[in-house]
């Protein structure tokens, strides 16, 4: 899933070893989360989001799966 | 955080247990051996196995230790077996079922060994084989995930 988290590090001068601290995850699944190889569970994903203090929107992108909600209608 | 302490303590008590355990057995064992009324064969695995298992007990306790004597290390240990990735990756590679059942299938071979060579090499070779696949399998997931 595609999202902007690697931005929002390096724009507020977070590394991925901090970022990981703070939500509960090793390194790797930071860098997994960030490179689109791995998909973060709900909890997870709003973790990060807290962390960043913004909405889940605003760090991750859904906009493929709107479109195959669109599809499907 | 004080609950994971508990459970590295109990950790290091059973390993401690274990590898006494099987020292005594290795002994044993060694003793058959020497005095040869039994298959030898098998006796020789089984003292493999119980090495083994003294080696690697006492590993887990010298790391469970060494992670006990320092907060940062519990943290990063706690972090790392709780991670949900490493979850998912343990999940697909069959973890802990397939460790599970191969180390019955080897206590089956062991027994089934003292009636008939053939079953317990099989026995052994398809239980090492399905270790292997597992452990492909994780080596594939982590690269991938």
């Amino acid at each position: 899933m595609k999202n902007n988290i690697a931005n929002l590090r390096k724009e507020r001068k977070i590394s991925q070893e901090e970022l990981a601290l703070a939500v509960g995850v090793t390194r790797q699944t930071i860098t997994s989360i960030e490179v689109e190889k791995y998909v973060a569970s709900l909890p997870l994903a709003y973790k990060i989001s807290k962390y960043f203090n913004l909405a889940i929107e605003d760090v991750f992108d859904f906009s493929e799966y709107e479109h195959e909600m669109e599809d499907v209608k | 955080m004080s609950n994971y302490k508990k459970v590295l303590k109990v950790r290091i008590v059973l390993c401690g247990i274990l590898a006494i355990i099987m020292m005594g057995l290795g002994v044993w064992e060694f003793m058959l051996l020497e005095a040869g009324t039994h298959n030898n064969e098998i006796l020789a695995f089984q003292l493999g196995i119980v090495v083994g298992i003294v080696f690697l007990s006492i590993m887990v306790l010298i790391r469970t230790c060494r992670i006990l004597r320092d907060e940062k290390k519990i943290q990063e240990e706690y972090i790392r077996v709780n991670d949900e990735r490493y979850k998912a990756i343990r999940g697909k590679a069959g973890v802990p079922i397939i460790l599970i059942t191969s180390i019955l299938m080897v206590i089956a071979g062991i027994v089934a060994g003292y009636f008939n060579i053939t079953v317990f090499w099989t026995l052994i070779a398809a239980a090492i084989c399905q270790m292997i696949i597992s452990i492909v399998v994780k080596t594939v997931c982590m690269k991938k995930m």
